[in-house]
């Protein structure tokens, strides 16, 4: 009988005190676990930094300067060292030379193993044959990187979008006179290039991954006669120079990790 | 020009009255209701083409047809404006008289830029399942990028095509009506789409005898024609199969021995060895209107069309199998020709343009 008393009290008392209104409330305190991931952009002519129209010297000796350098970039992800992968955002990217950063969101802390990205775009976005996929018509929003582009991003005639349009002019001897144009208007899935950089970093909330890719666009001519390589729309007799020029884009372009990535107090 | 498109709808209400076609025409807001009148004047109803000796219209959702949308796709389509130089319009090589072609052996672009191949029509162009000679493009809507920025044709980016749209006097306050949007990528495509999509051919002397039974609507020359065309000897059928005159498939009908001024589909798929030369399948309706042939014009006339037939084509290697030739008499010839002018389709758009 005590017993019970003693419990129907306990529980009077427990009823009691959490009504109470004005005691005080605990909460944890807000804990930011969240990394962000950002991806710089260094575009260089050899040791000279790039800019469209601006006239570079090749080891030759020919001037050339660029007109149109753009290219697509898709599924940014982090991985951490159990194959546990987090998509950045956006999806898609349409990098010009007067871009600088891309903010790609945010990983939770822990180990960021490895970061991959495409150049140009997925297989399952790209159309490719005349079959079905996303079209630059399907979007209302200008802003998306995938709608159409003053650059024309996009071969209608053949469906799919173009992952990297490089347009210039190359003036052999030197002479003041551009003699040649050239023009690189590369893509269809064949085309993709995925590139996996290490990370391998142990960040914690507030830390930021600064990944940076550099863009060598003398590397991307090296080895590039400008005399009979000057045009490829990636089809038909020029798909093999198509091929070559995606493969010089591959090579001229460089990822790696800027920092340790620590936040700084 | 609404009353081109107005004509249209009522052609197309007049068919549903005599049976021959459904025209479902439905309020958007009463879709449900059956035996609704028909409000023909209302710009936001939905036009559901549904024709039947023929599959139904493939329509992606969303993407439906209403009055103001073909009407304000209509007065796209025939306007300069688009145009980098403001001196042609999508009409240009797609002549309402010529069954929307041009008549030439290639399309002329702006500032006279000469273009590699033969205006197509685009009489039920909604029922292709791909675009261009070549199946390069899957949807209307995106198809309508390519003429724009072609550099022989009308040279013009889309992006600039859009903001010119957005900067008429006109057209942003018609957008908005049409769409209750803002001129986009989107809704400037689909507006010309719809209007493409109101381009239907399906009721000619053919139709009338082939499939609704009126045995008098072909004389007996173009049943002898008719004859002919279904025979395996000629096996023309095999790839111009009824009700769209066509199957959509690419072949190399042996036109040319060389093919390196246009492969055809191997432009698309970059595989020379398996598809070099190879073009879709045309559509034979109205084919009489459409002179002249072929994907780079080159043949003048259906004589010669036959001549190039009969005669086996071009040893290219990938040429069809039933490309094998036949001999064909001169008043056969003739009645193979009567009966492929049989296919002008004599309701549709004659009395409407």
């Amino acid at each position: 009988m005590k017993t019970k008393f003693l419990s129907l009290l306990a529980l009077a008392l427990m009823f009691t005190t959490s009504c109470k209104e004005d005691d005080p409330v605990v909460t944890d305190p807000i804990i930011n676990t969240s990394v962000a991931v950002n991806l710089h952009y260094d575009f260089n002519f050899g040791s000279n930094d790039f800019a469209l129209n601006t006239e570079y010297t090749l080891d030759n000796g020919s001037k050339v300067r660029y007109t149109l350098a753009t290219y697509y970039l898709s599924k940014p992800v982090i991985m951490d060292d159990a194959g546990g992968k987090t998509a950045l955002s956006p999806e898609y990217l349409l990098i010009r030379p007067d871009v600088a950063i891309s903010n790609l969101g945010f990983i939770k802390e822990g180990h960021a193993h490895l970061f991959n990205i495409s150049v140009g775009i997925d297989s399952a976005a790209n159309t490719d044959n005349g079959s079905t996929g996303v079209q630059p018509t399907d979007f209302l929003n200008p802003d998306n990187p995938l709608s159409p582009q003053p650059e024309n991003m996009y071969w209608t005639w053949a469906s799919g979008y173009i992952f990297v349009k490089i347009e210039g002019e190359v003036d052999f001897e030197a002479d003041g006179t551009y003699d040649q144009v050239f023009k690189y208007h590369l893509g269809t899935n064949e085309f993709r290039k995925d590139r996996t950089t290490m990370v391998h970093s142990d960040v914690l909330g507030g830390d930021t991954i600064n990944m940076v890719m550099t863009i060598d666009y003398k590397e991307f001519l090296n080895g590039v006669d400008l005399n009979t390589e000057f045009l490829t729309m990636s089809m038909g007799d020029a798909r093999p120079l198509g091929i070559k020029m995606m493969n010089q884009f591959d090579q001229a372009v460089t990822i790696s990790k800027l920092g340790d990535g620590k936040k700084s107090n | 020009m609404e009353k081109r498109v107005t004509n249209i709808l009522l052609k197309l209400s007049n068919i549903w009255k005599g049976g021959l076609a459904l025209i479902s025409l439905s309020l958007l807001f009463s879709a449900c209701v059956k035996n609704a009148p028909l409000v023909l004047s209302e710009p936001k109803a939905v036009l559901e083409v549904a024709i039947p000796h023929f599959p139904p219209m493939p329509i992606d959702s969303g993407k439906f047809i209403t009055k103001g949308r073909a009407e304000l796709g209509e007065d796209l389509f025939f306007d300069p404006l688009l145009s980098r130089n403001f001196d042609i319009s999508c009409a240009s090589c797609h002549l309402t008289n010529s069954a929307f072609t041009d008549g030439l052996k290639v399309s002329v672009g702006t500032e006279g830029r000469l273009h590699n191949r033969n205006s197509p029509t685009l009489f039920n162009v909604a029922w292709q399942p791909y675009l261009f000679m070549d199946g390069g493009n899957p949807s209307l809507e995106s198809q309508v990028i390519g003429p724009i920025e072609e550099h022989r044709e009308m040279d013009l980016a889309f992006t600039e095509a859009i903001a010119r749209v957005a900067a008429d006097a006109k057209y942003p306050a018609r957008f908005q009506e049409v769409f209750n949007l803002p001129v986009s990528a989107y809704t400037l495509s689909l507006a010309l789409a719809s209007y493409e999509r109101t381009l239907v051919s399906y009721r000619s002397a053919f139709d009338e005898y082939y499939y609704y039974g009126d045995s008098n609507a072909l004389n007996s020359e173009e049943k002898k024609g008719l004859a002919l065309f279904t025979s395996e000897a000629l096996s023309c059928v095999s790839c111009h199969q009824f009700p769209l005159t066509t199957d959509f498939s690419f072949q190399n009908n042996g036109l040319h021995d060389d093919y390196t001024s246009d492969p055809g589909r191997a432009r698309v798929t970059n595989n020379l060895a398996a598809n070099e030369g190879q073009f879709k399948v045309a559509t034979l309706r109205n084919i009489a209107l459409t002179a002249p042939y072929m994907h780079d014009g080159s043949l003048a006339n259906l004589e010669a069309v036959i001549a190039h037939y009969a005669s086996g084509g071009s040893a290219h290697p990938l040429k069809s199998d039933l490309i094998r030739g036949f001999s064909i008499s001169a008043p056969d010839k003739a009645a193979l020709i009567a009966f492929l002018e049989s296919l002008t389709d004599t309701v549709s758009y004659k009395s409407v343009y």
